[in-house]
């Protein structure tokens, strides 16, 4: 995140402002998007409360890198920014922003600067989870060095976080017209598009790393986050005098072709790749213009937003923004090359995003596209509440270390999760909808929570929990549509242990639909399952055969009993660690099958899903289980931490 | 669809193609460019002064703010310098050489950018000549004390003399921040002598909102003070290497707390951005900015990164974010002072401000629904003088506020001091404010506003006008001296007062010149020649013509800058 350059960005607004009395309303639509952060004349908070940046992955298991020697008060995350050697880093930027998106003016986002020792501290906090974010100048927060991915957070108060800052990467290169001569103050982009194992991060709007070239047509984009990063000149916004924000040069990806041609370049923490020059390629730019209509005839408080994506890959190649009390609802998007394009227009509240249209197809060929018509729906939502079962009162014995430590503050340090469910080999006919992605909420003290910003379809439900003595027991949806329950209302308290079992985390959504009653049970007593992958025992004289690459390969947990088959709670995976360590919490306790197999990360396919999702193989899982045939029986509130799991099982 | 060169519509003239043409935008007022008319070609040539320079852009971008500057046409010079512009609807542009390593002769920091260009339907414009020579560049590196790249800190490069002429159009508006090595590369300057520096806080406090590092101003190669900086003289596509600058530590920063609450009843205000602003050592308030902060469920606020100086905090009333009832609050600016310790406990009181309230009347149009319409779109600008003239007051404009159905629209947290009232809109083309009136008077000029009064009886009539005015200047006995800007202004005559019908636009490079929206009337129209910063040239004006213009009708007017007079 280079934010510096979203600073100045509004600067010069501001002082566009001054000129002219009537260009104020203009330069206000521009501003308004930066305006969804509280946002000073002078500098950019760091990340809007959206949050479309830098999403830590869902990936299976709590990844929990947190260090605790002395728990801090309770309503306290504290930290220290340290460099590669462990050094401390003072003057560090430090700001601290919910997990879950908030109500827009909800309050600001704490921000502090790490001290001589690298120390910093957020006090004073409300239950809840919550990311850090450090930023200094040309350096990263450390990631997962196969991946680059986040390795940290979320955090809750009482934490004490230690975070590792690195050089970030550099590409640097010359762009040249088609003459060959230097192109001068032209904005230069590096998107990171994939992790560095060629996986796509779960969130659609990737990492940006910006620059503009100088007289000689140089750039230089640093502090880049590890990643394969697609790097391309000119294109929306890449023009030097704001305000105006739209250039009509299209753009051209390094070498110098089209977001399809683009090279992925895979950029590491500390490495300079240089010499990625683009020649500008000249085809005329095309606009795409049209208006955007609401059913209520108003916008949400922060106006409406169009983005024109790649519909190969999802990314972003214009936006428009419209004002919401603009009366005059059209957009226009400059520098469009010939192509295939997906629009979508969504519009935000105090409660985000709250009105989409559906996403359409648009092709440009040859022409400007004109008279686009895109109509906002209300967003689906789901809601429903979080029930906590104490270990005593399910009947059962309350071992020592059992118990969740801070029950009270449960609800708030919970992550429920909608995600969309995505057909899968179908991504090429897809129309990409930037709200295609999995949305989180948290409960409120009394359990009750909302998920928002949903669009139709079929979803599935997810809860992650960060207590260790917790794991998820159920989820009910609520009685079919005959009698539609009341808003937050509970099933009937007849539920039996029969039903409960019966969980379903999937549920279908209307476009629009304020769905109501969902509960999820959690319980105390939850297993914690961690060992090592390793190769057979070779037979005594022989050679051991070689490791097999553990980085590849997931462990899974199957219920071992038949008829939970189809009880999509009970199966867990977590990935493998190049150790070969992999690590289970938040477990049902009961009887498992353990299988490690290679994870197949499907071509297109954004964020690696959950094996166990898809019915067939869910049935191929089971099969190869049954096969490998390596069961434990877990105990409530058992811990092991050195179970050996054979691959290739004999 | 292709833009297309056949023309739905001749561009009409008479009134009866003027009236169909009102009746078209009536029913259609918010669809932009709904008929097409013949369109204008434009070319011109750039050279350094003897040889034509390829490859620059030229783009032509309307000077609209309602149309948000959309480009109308772009391209680029052939090997030649030769460039054309073709496919492109009569209407007021500015055309602008995209070439920012150059420095283009005659292009100042006017905004928007470049030089007005007013298109006839139909029309082949030529020699719309640009010349322009390469610009010098400044480049360095900034470290710190002990040796360490300064990254991305903004460098400012200002004229060493105060009267260096006019300031140049700069490209990049983005600063020129250095990269992770510490350099920095400033181009495209005009020859001349400079200083350059980092850092922004000096003898002023600053706020670092984001918790970057601070660090003192401080001028190559090492001065913080500008009188010890050394000056860096640049020529003509010459770069100056090695302008290196040595800062010293980032600067100590501290903690700002307190609280918002209502005056009257000590209410603690949540949730409402908090704004800040320096004094300067004479007491003089430099603007203000929100920090990012928002007071809590409690009414606190809590800021850091605040370096010593001395301050006023207010309430950002104009925010989006805030909720809607601080709408009605206005806040005096808490003063506080950074020393060497975090400040905590201020106070920050709410007053429930003055709310005026009044209708906006529509007048020239029969229709009702159609004025209605238009209504739609209007917004009513508040601004209270006392912002401005009392330094120590927020700066921040207030929200525009919606108008009803009916007319009706209502100003509320207004502080005391003398209020003006402005509307504007950006779908309907051809209104204006010809008159405010306070219980059936017209005000001249705002009125004044006394603490929590509530003032209803405010009338704002606006005249809708079809006709236009398209002028041609003539310049004798002289040219246009660089750097000179000529704006057309027309007045309706014969008004009472506290009436007035006042429109001025700039005038192109041809000294063509296109006003439209008149409502029916006789009208005084004068073009005046100007400069900025007390430029080369004495300014000047042309005698007053009049014009009487009828509904839908286009007049024009032959306006003559004589430079011997």
């Amino acid at each position: 995140m280079k934010l510096p350059r979203l600073k100045t960005f509004a600067e010069s607004l501001a002082g566009a402002v001054v000129r002219t009395y009537l260009a104020r309303a203009s330069a206000a639509l521009l501003l308004l998007p930066l305006l969804l952060a509280p946002c000073g004349a002078q500098e950019q908070q760091p990340a809007a409360p959206q949050k479309a940046q830098a999403a830590p992955p869902e990936a299976g298991g709590s990844a929990a890198a947190t260090t605790r020697p002395t728990p801090p008060p309770r309503s306290a995350i504290t930290g220290r920014v340290v460099g590669e050697s462990g050094e401390p880093v003072p003057d560090a930027a430090v700001t601290l922003q919910p997990r879950v998106f908030m109500r827009i003016g909800g309050g600001s986002l704490p921000n502090a600067a790490s001290d001589e020792a690298g120390n910093f501290s957020f006090e004073g906090l409300d239950p809840g989870l919550y990311e850090i974010f450090a930023m200094l100048p040309g350096f990263v927060v450390e990631t997962d060095s196969l991946t680059g991915r986040p390795l940290l957070g979320p955090y809750r108060p009482g934490d004490n976080v230690v975070v590792r800052m690195v050089k970030g990467g550099v590409v640097t290169g010359t762009v040249t017209d088609g003459q060959g001569q230097p192109v001068a103050a032209l904005g230069v982009r590096a998107v990171r598009v994939r992790d560095l194992d060629g996986s796509t991060p779960p969130s659609p709007f990737p990492n940006t790393g910006e620059d503009r070239t100088d007289d000689r047509g140089v750039y230089r984009i640093y502090g880049l986050r590890p990643g394969l990063y697609v790097v391309y000149a000119g294109g929306y916004g890449s023009s030097g005098f704001m305000p105006f924000a739209s250039s009509g040069d299209i753009a051209t990806f390094y070498p110098s072709g089209t977001r399809d041609a683009a090279a992925e370049v895979p950029v590491r923490a500390g490495q300079e790749v240089s010499n990625l020059d683009i020649r500008m390629r000249e085809d005329p730019a095309r606009q795409v213009s049209g208006t955007v209509e609401s059913p209520t005839g108003t916008l949400g408080e922060f106006g409406a937003g169009i983005n024109l994506t790649y519909a190969s890959t999802g990314m972003v190649t214009g936006t428009a923004f419209i004002n919401a009390n603009a009366t005059q609802r059209s957009f226009w998007i400059e520098g469009v090359a010939d192509g295939e394009y997906d629009l979508q227009a969504t519009s935000t509240g105090r409660d985000g995003v709250t009105m989409a249209s559906a996403s359409q197809r648009v092709s440009v060929r040859g022409a400007d596209v004109t008279g686009l018509r895109l109509a906002l729906v209300p967003l689906a939502s789901a809601s429903g509440s979080l029930r906590f079962e104490p270990a005593a009162e399910a009947g059962r014995p309350a071992p020592e270390g059992c118990k969740a430590v801070r029950a009270s503050q449960l609800p708030q340090e919970t992550l429920v999760t909608a995600a969309p469910e995505v057909k899968t080999g179908a991504t090429a006919a897809r129309v990409f909808s930037r709200l295609a992605v999995p949305q989180s909420a948290t409960p409120d003290a009394a359990g009750a929570f909302t998920v928002r910003s949903l669009e139709g379809g079929r979803h599935r439900l997810s809860v992650r929990l960060f207590d260790e003595a917790l794991y998820v027991r159920s989820i009910q949806m609520p009685a079919p549509a005959a009698a539609p329950p009341r808003a937050g209302a509970p099933r009937p308290a007849t539920t039996t242990a029969a039903s409960a079992s019966a969980s379903r985390e999937v549920f279908d959504l209307k476009s629009g639909q304020q769905l109501s009653g969902l509960l999820v049970r959690v319980a105390e007593g939850a297993v914690s399952f961690a060992g090592t992958v390793a190769p057979p025992e070779p037979p005594a004289g022989s050679t051991p055969e070689p490791p097999p690459p553990f980085s590849q390969l997931r462990v899974h947990l199957l219920p071992q009993e038949r008829e939970r088959a189809e009880d999509l709670l009970r199966y867990y995976e977590a990935p493998v660690t190049s150790e070969g360590t992999f690590s289970f919490k938040n477990l049902a306790p009961g009887r498992y099958l353990v299988l490690a197999r290679p994870f197949v990360v499907e071509a297109g396919e954004s964020a690696p899903r959950p094996t166990a999702w898809e019915t067939g193989t869910r049935a191929l899982l089971r099969r190869e289980a049954e096969s490998a045939n390596t069961p434990v029986e877990l105990q409530p509130c058992q811990r092991t931490n050195d179970f050996v799991l054979r691959f290739p099982p004999k | 669809m292709p833009k297309l060169n056949t023309p739905k519509r001749r561009h009409a003239r008479g009134a009866l193609a003027a009236a169909s043409a009102l009746l078209l935008a009536l029913a259609l007022p918010f669809v932009a460019h709904a008929q097409k008319e013949v369109p204008a070609t434009v070319s011109g040539r750039i050279t350094d002064g003897e040889r034509g320079v390829p490859g620059v852009t030229v783009t032509i971008f309307a000077n609209d703010p309602a149309q948000r500057f959309r480009t109308a046409a772009r391209g680029k010079t052939d090997v030649d310098g030769r460039f054309s512009l073709t496919g492109i609807q009569p209407g007021r542009y500015q055309i602008l050489p995209v070439a920012p390593a150059y420095v283009v002769a005659g292009l100042m920091m006017n905004y928007p950018p470049g030089r007005p260009l007013t298109l006839l339907a139909g029309e082949e414009v030529k020699d719309i000549d640009f010349q322009m020579e390469p610009g010098a560049v400044i480049t360095g590196r900034v470290t710190d004390a002990d040796g360490n790249p300064v990254i991305n800190e903004p460098v400012t490069v200002s004229p060493a003399e105060q009267n260096a002429g006019q300031p140049r159009f700069q490209f990049d508006q983005r600063d020129h921040a250095t990269d992770d090595r510490g350099v920095y590369r400033v181009y495209g300057l005009p020859p001349g002598r400079y200083r350059v520096s980092v850092g922004r806080a000096g003898e002023v406090g600053a706020v670092s909102i984001g918790r970057r590092k601070l660090f003192r101003r401080t001028f190559h190669p090492d001065a913080v003070e500008q009188a010890q900086a050394r000056v860096v003289e640049v020529k003509t596509g010459i770069e100056s290497t090695d302008i290196d600058i040595t800062v010293g530590r980032a600067l100590k920063t501290y903690k700002v707390a307190g609280r918002f609450v209502t005056a009257d009843t000590g209410q603690p205000v949540p949730n409402v951005s908090v704004g800040y602003g320096t004094i300067d050592p004479r007491g003089r308030r430099l603007g203000g900015f929100g920090a990012g902060t928002v007071t809590n469920a409690r009414g606190e606020f809590q800021t850091g990164g605040i370096a010593p100086g001395r301050y006023v905090v207010y309430v950002m009333t104009n925010q989006m974010n805030n909720p809607q009832e601080v709408a009605e609050f206005y806040s005096e600016p808490t003063p506080f002072e950074v020393t060497d310790a975090d400040v905590a406990g201020l106070v920050v009181k709410l007053k429930r401000g003055a709310v005026v309230s009044g209708v906006v009347a529509v007048e020239g149009v029969a229709d009702r629904a159609a004025a209605a319409q238009m209504l739609a779109a209007v917004r009513v600008h508040p601004w209270v003088e006392s912002y401005r003239e009392n330094a120590a007051m927020p700066g921040s404009p207030m929200r525009p506020v919606t108008v009803g159905a009916d007319g009706s629209f209502r100003v509320t947290g207004l502080m005391p001091g003398k209020l003006r009232l402005g509307t504007m809109n950006d779908a309907v083309k051809g209104l204006t404010l010809t008159r405010v009136e306070l219980n059936g008077a017209n005000v001249i000029g705002g009125f004044d506003v006394a603490a929590g009064a509530q003032i209803a009886g405010v009338r704002l009539v606006l005249t809708y006008g079809s006709a236009a005015l398209v002028g041609q200047t003539t310049f004798v006995n002289g040219t246009l001296p660089p750097g000179g800007r000529v704006m057309a202004a027309a007045n309706l005559t014969g008004s009472t007062p506290g009436t007035r019908v006042s429109r001025t636009v700039e005038v192109d490079a041809r000294g063509y010149f296109r006003i439209e929206g008149l409502p029916a009337g006789e009208y005084e129209v004068i073009v005046h020649v100007f400069f900025f910063n007390g430029g080369p040239g004495r300014a000047r004006r042309s005698e007053p013509q009049r014009v009487v213009l009828g509904d839908g009708v286009e007049a024009k007017v032959a306006p003559v800058i004589d430079f011997n007079k």
